[in-house]
Parts: C-alpha cells; structure tokens; sequence
C-alpha cells in the first residue's frame, strides 16, 4: 500500500473549509438548473476562493457544443442569474476548468468516454480520482445514470478517491416510487455515497432553527408537552403558480411542499438534540421524529386533513386569476393548491401536542414560520381584571421574509395599577448580522464536495415523509374536491379554520 | 454630559424613535480601540465602515498622557445602516474619549465602565504600541482578544519577540496581528497547492522557500515563514544578513530566502521548491513545474484594506494556535 502524506500545512484552523481536488460531473449540463443555480454557486464558491485550484466541472448533455461554447454559455448564466458583478480574473479561473462533452446519458458508450476524459483530468488537473456526479436532469433518467456509472465501473472513484451521486428532489411522488427510486440508487452505489438534495435545508434561515435550539439553554427545557400547548408551522406563498402550472398539475400541494419542506420545518422543531452535527446523528433524530408522527388512517383523513385550491381574488393592488385559469393548468382540475394537517409526534416529549401545519399558494402574504404557543401561566396571582390584555407566551421562528425570533410575555403596564398585558419582543437577526449569506445552492455544493451530508436526506427520510402522507394522498385522488374553495388573497379555505377551531385554537396571523 | 450615566442615558434616548418605543439594540460585541490624536480620524473611517457588519459598542480612547492640563472630552454617535430589502437594520454605538493629562495614564478606569455586559470585548491598537507602556496591561486585561499590527512597529523583528512573550503571559487576551489576517489568502492558496495527494510529499522533500516582499511587508513575510516552517515542523539552525536579504538554514536542508522587493510596484512572490517540483506565486499568478511539465494560471491575493482585516479579526474568538507557532517560529529569525 503507497505511503500517504499527510498536508500539515491544513493544520491552520482558520484556514476556510476547502474541499479536496475534484471533478464535478453534471448530467443536464444544458438545462435550466445548471444555468441558473449549479455553475452560479461554484462561481460564487470560486468567487469566495473556497474551491481549490485542482477543481473541474464537466458538463454532459445531448447539445452539441464545444468546452469553449459551454463556457460561453455558462459566462452568460453567472451574468444573469447571480447579483454581483463577475470578476474577469475569477471567471477566467474558474473556466479553465470548465468542460463539455456532447454525451447521451443513455447510451452505454458514453460513460467509456467519460471515463477516458475524466482520468486524463486527474492527470492533467491534479482532480485525485474524486468525483461528484450530479444528476440535474429528469427523474426517469437517475437510474439508468447510476446503472451505467456502475457498469463503467465509476460507483467508486479512482485511486482511492471519492465518488458522489446528487439526487435532486422530487424523490419519487409517492411512497412506492420512492422506494423504488431508492432501491434503484442504492444497488450501484452505497447509500453513504448518495446526496439528496432538497435545497430548502441549505438556507441559513432554516439551519438557524437548530442553532435556535441547541445553543440557546433557555429553550430545551420548555421545549415539551408539558410547557407547549401547541405548534404551528406554515410555509405561506402570496404567488400563485405562475408558468410552472404544467410541473404544478401533478404535483400540488402536499407534494410539492408539505413532502419535504414542511415535514423538514416539523423534523427540525420536534427533534432531540443530536449528539453531535455530523450527518447521521442530525439525520437519525430527523427520522426518529418522523417514525413518531402518528399514522393517519384513510377515515380520519377528512378530520384531520384540509385541501384547498384558489379562486380569483386580490392580492395587494391587483385582482389575480383563480388556479384553474392559469397557464397549463385544467379547467376543472382538482390539484390542491393549499394543504393544512394536523399531526401529533407521539414521543415522550410530544405526547398530546398538535402540531398544526398549512401551506398555500396565493395567500394574504408570503410567510414561513414556526410558532410555539406555550401553556398559559398556571396561576396568576393578580386580580381578575388585571390581566385582561394577557395571553399566553408565543416563541415565533421567522425562517422568511426578515428572518429572526419573536417572543410574546407578559409585562406590567405603568401606573399606579397593577395591570398586566401582552407584549411582544421582535429580534431581527438582521439586526445582529450583517454577514453575506450564502445561497442554498453555493452552500450545499460545498457541503457536497466536503463530504458532509448533514444537510441532505437520507432514504429512509424521504421515504417516512410520503409515508405519514399516503392515507391522505390516497383519500384525495378517491374523492371529487369542492373546488375553488377559497379566494386569493385570502388565509385559505374556511374548512382550515375550522379544523384547528374545534380545538379551541386559532391560527396566527403571520 | 457627565459620567458614565449621562453617556448611557444620551445613548439610550438616541435609540427613542418618533413613536415613544426604543429600538432594540443587538449587540455582538464590545471594541475597544486605543490611539492616539494623529489615527483618530482613520479609526472613525474604520469603525463607521465596520459597523454595518458588526453590531457593536465601540469605544475609542484617544489619549495624551504628556499633555500639561487634564481635560476629558466625549463625543457619542450611533450608526445604523439603512435598512434593505431583507430588513436588515444594524445599529453599533461609538463613544469616543479624549483624554489628556494624568487621567490619561488610567485609561482603564473610562473603558470598564462603558463595556456592554455579557459580551466579548476585543481590543485593537491600530498604531505601534508598547506592550511595556504604564498602564497597557491594565487596560488589555480587560479584553478578550487583542489585535495589534506588527507593520506599525518600527522593528519588525522586535515587535515579533515581544509578541512571542506576550501570547504565553497569564491573564492576557490572546492575540491577534493584521498582518497575520492579511496572509488568510496566500495561506489558504498555499496549502490548497498541496491537497493533491500526489503533491503532498513535496512538502517533505523541500529544499527551498523564496520569500520576496514589498518595502514595509517584512513582518508579514516573516509570519508567512514561521507558518511554513512550524507547519512542517522546521527550525532555523543558521542565519545570515546582507542588506535587505536574510538567508536561513532551517532543519531538514532547507533554504529559506527573504528578500526585500525594489519598490512597491513589484508584485510579492513566494517560491517552494522540492526535489520535484517548484510553486511559484504571486499576487496575480501561479507557476507550478512538475518535472517536465509547466502550468501558469491567474490568481486572486490581493491585500484586503485595513477595515477588512479587521472585520476578519473580529469573527475569530479564541487562540489562534496557528499564529502562536508561527509567531514563535518569527521571532526566531
């Protein structure tokens, strides 16, 4: 066995994560995602010199074209779809390690040539036999990728390096293709090797939840049943569908959402603290939350469960199309553009706490939010009338827009009586930090690179989420929805309403 | 305004907006800036550029110990940037005291008083400064980090040997140097050079470093070779001088090269040679030979102003035990 040398000059600790030598292999190199996120975050990785010199991108795409059209093409892209200025000497840079190869995803061949090219970059750029493979093309195509890396025999990297293969969601539409899409991954590369991206997780505000969390002592203890009365969770969308009406058809709500994102927002709020923030002790409490999500069966689904799709109504100062006259979108379809639960997490810690959740399209505002209504005080020891104007504490996560906490106590009003009402404490954490955050993209390429899966999703993570869903799925393709059945601009349908009411709640007004 | 009261309560009602409320004050930290009257108005410029990115109570003690007549003047601002488009709204308060007279030999007893509670408390002398001055060590007590600018000292091998001391005193903040903070990018470059596991052994077969600096750059080429050399575990074993060059024998026949550049029109370059291959970089570009075979490409290392290596500085908490061993390795040369 070689010796290995070990780089002591990386001993520095404030030297900034640098990821080692690598080719990045992109399937789709022609498509929307790789113009408008994937080569723009590495610019801008390049950009905050967070790449390491011996660093090359290959494009894979049907597209005729050349390294230098590819280039050009893509120096067009990180104009347009990042703010900023771009550097000529970064970009210069940057493009040198930049390639393109003309290749059919399907056809065996392709992946010999591939093979070829990607061993003289190890020698030509000093790339170390590692490589990332990113699928940003149409689901159907993931697993015939995969099948053809392994039969090319590119499942594992050169030399002893590293091979990775990025997964972009959706991860299947429902419980049995994800399953399947798994199965299919899996039987060519280790699932250690598997990085399923869901870029919601690589938004600063979102990691802030557990920053929230688990550096702050005052929470954890409160944190429970015993102190919480109950949580709300919304993922609110003042926009309707827009041009994705086609995409959005077959999807709707509780996919396009409620599936990753919201079930990430419920994981995050409800998890035990890791013992540490390496990937699988973050992603082992995430699914331990999500196996404790009480099963809904189909005839609960209706008491438990709110679909809604919009009609006509405004927004702001403009009067804006129903769903189903939007662009691609049926006449009469019955696609739900607005989804509310309520789930209980049936642990120790959360035994008997609703957790209500909604999300919706064309709603009054757009807004992302946790908040944890706390019991009331258990006994107050002022006079009736003197706490009129209290209610009991709420802790509200902001994750978007003017992200940061807010928390509702109670404080004694001046003057000579004792009076005590509800005040509310805003804390931006735009007021603390003013740092350039990065994009979700630039952050999760990094990670990727680095090798830590943290803030990607595991199997069995994708495939509890569709899990806790499928009853729900299943009732709504069985029976006619009643739609539209609330107006843009609106909160979302009455039934909504009703369904945290007869608990005696009331959603928030974000 | 009299007091430490009087400045609070000026502060406070700055913070009263139109509607009776007062805006919240986030704080991260507290900044304690010791200079003297000729730095102030670069200390202001410094400060005022920083504060959008670090919420803080900035303190600025301008003193004059050798003035004949005791005199305290105070002047206070808050600073918020306009608020954008994700409603981030930052405020940092600066108080800035001018202190002439014998008061000016405690400038401890203005600072304690005035630092935010609960908070880190970094301070920075942004012109040469005796670490043996009455008083100093009084004052930097009382901070958690302090970042000096080992260019400012008249003799950078001097400054480097107190510094060395001062890192291991008991009760002192530890310490931080600009010109440390301006090497991140080189430093980072540089050991990127030898990620590839085909190039690390080069590190073990070096034979030599050629560091060549600008007019003023010395303490930072010196801390550039105390990283190289406490990294790979080098030492000097012989030193000789002729002008602007020094030449060492470091452990394990390896050659190290300082060397003054002309001007400051010539960009700095560092060269490493190992038994197979050399790395040659400069501010604008690379030059990597590999036996036979020659790669030049562009490269970014341009030096950050003074402001930035500051707002580097005070996003680092803790002992910088790179720096130490580099510092330490500096001394020694």
């Amino acid at each position: 066995m070689p010796e290995t040398f070990e780089n002591t000059l990386r001993a520095d600790e404030r030297l900034p994560r640098m990821p080692p030598p690598a080719a990045m292999v992109i399937f789709g190199a022609s498509g929307d995602l790789t113009a408008r996120k994937l080569v723009p975050a590495l610019y801008d990785l390049a950009d905050r010199r967070l790449l390491p010199p011996e660093f090359a991108v290959v494009g894979i795409s049907r597209t005729r074209m050349s390294h230098d059209e590819f280039r050009s093409r893509m120096r067009e892209s990180v104009g347009e779809f990042r703010s900023g200025k771009v550097r000529d000497d970064v970009w210069g840079s940057f493009a040198r390690g930049l390639y393109y190869l003309p290749l059919d995803s399907r056809d065996p061949a392709a992946y010999d040539e591939l093979r070829r090219f990607l061993a003289k970059l190890d020698r030509e750029h000093h790339t170390g036999g590692n490589r990332v493979f990113y699928m940003a093309t149409a689901p159907t195509l993931f697993p015939v990728i995969v099948e053809r890396l392994e039969a090319a025999g590119m499942n594992e990297g050169e030399g002893g390096g590293f091979a990775r293969v990025v997964v972009e969601k959706p991860f299947g539409r429902d419980l049995a293709s994800a399953r399947e899409l798994n199965q299919k991954i899996t039987h060519h590369f280790r699932e250690d090797q598997v990085y399923r991206i869901d870029h919601y997780l690589g938004k600063e505000t979102v990691q802030n939840i557990l920053a929230l969390r688990f550096s702050n002592a005052l929470f954890e203890p409160v944190w429970n049943g015993r102190f919480v009365d109950h949580v709300q969770i919304t993922v609110a969308e003042s926009l309707g569908v827009g041009e994705r009406g086609a995409f959005y058809e077959e999807a709707g709500a509780l996919r396009d959402i409620v599936q990753n994102h919201m079930m990430q927002l419920l994981c995050l709020t409800a998890m035990e603290p890791p013992v540490s923030f390496d990937a699988e002790s973050v992603r082992e409490e995430k699914v331990k939350v999500l196996r404790a999500v009480r099963r809904i069966s189909e005839e609960e689904v209706n008491a438990l469960a709110v679909r809604g799709q919009y009609a006509s109504g405004w927004v702001w100062d403009r009067e804006v199309p129903g769903y189903r006259s939007e662009p691609k979108v049926a006449g009469d379809s019955p696609t739900e553009t607005f989804a509310a639960l309520k789930l209980f997490v049936d642990n120790w810690r959360w035994a008997g706490v609703p957790f209500y959740v909604r999300t919706g399209k064309r709603l009054a505002k757009g807004a992302t939010e946790i908040a944890i209504q706390f019991r009331p005080a258990p006994h107050t020891p002022f006079a009736g009338d003197a706490t009129g104007g209290l209610e009991p504490n709420v802790l509200v996560i902001r994750v978007q827009p003017d992200e940061g906490i807010s928390f509702k106590i109670g404080s004694k009003v001046p003057g000579s009586r004792f009076r005590v009402r509800s005040v509310n404490m805003d804390l931006p954490y735009g007021a603390a930090f003013l740092e350039e955050r990065p994009d979700a993209y630039e952050r999760l390429l990094l990670d990727l690179m680095l090798g830590d899966a943290t803030l990607f999703i595991r199997a069995d993570e994708a495939e509890r989420s569709w899990e806790i869903l499928e009853p729900v799925m299943r009732v709504w393709e069985r029976e006619e929805p009643e739609f539209p059945n609330y107006a843009a601009g609106t909160w979302g349908p009455e039934a909504a309403d009703e369904l945290i009411r007869r608990d005696g709640r009331r959603w928030r007004r974000p | 305004m009299r007091g430490v009261e009087g400045i609070e309560r000026e502060l406070a009602r700055m913070r009263l907006r139109s509607d009776g409320l007062y805006d919240l004050r986030a704080s991260v930290l507290n900044l304690l800036v010791v200079a003297d009257e000729g730095l102030a108005g670069e200390v202001s410029e410094v400060i005022s550029r920083l504060s959008g990115n670090h919420p803080s109570r900035s303190i600025i003690l301008i003193t004059d110990s050798g003035a004949p007549e005791s005199r305290l003047d105070v002047q206070i601002s808050t600073m918020c940037n306009v608020p954008g488009p994700e409603g981030r709204h930052v405020c940092s308060e600066q108080i800035t005291l001018h202190i002439e007279g014998e008061p000016a030999r405690h400038p401890e007893s203005f600072a304690d008083p005035l630092l935010l509670p609960d908070l880190p408390a970094v301070m920075w002398c942004p012109g040469e400064i005796s670490l043996d001055a009455p008083g100093f060590r009084r004052l930097a007590g009382m901070a958690d980090r302090l970042i000096l600018d080992s260019a400012t000292a008249g003799d950078c091998g001097r400054a480097m040997r107190k510094m060395a001391g001062f890192v291991d005193e008991p009760g002192m903040p530890h310490l931080g140097d600009l010109q440390w903070t301006a090497l991140l990018p080189w430093r980072s470059f540089i050991a990127a050079l030898f990620d590839p596991p085909e190039r690390a052994p080069a590190l073990r077969e070096l034979r030599r470093v050629r560091i060549e600096h600008r007019p003023g750059g010395l303490c930072r080429a010196l801390l550039l070779a105390g990283w190289l050399a406490s990294a790979l575990g080098l030492h000097p074993e012989s030193r000789k001088r002729s002008g602007d060059a020094r030449e060492y024998d470091l452990s394990g026949g390896v050659r190290l090269e300082l060397e003054q550049l002309g001007s400051d029109a010539a960009p700095p370059r560092v060269l490493i040679e190992s038994a197979g291959a050399s790395f040659e970089v400069s501010v604008g570009r690379l030059r990597i030979r590999e036996g036979s075979s020659v790669t030049e490409r562009a490269v970014r290392l341009e030096a950050p102003g003074t402001g930035d290596l500051l707002g580097e500085e005070l996003t680092f908490f803790g002992r910088d035990g790179a720096y130490e061993a580099a510092l330490k390795v500096a001394a020694e040369l």
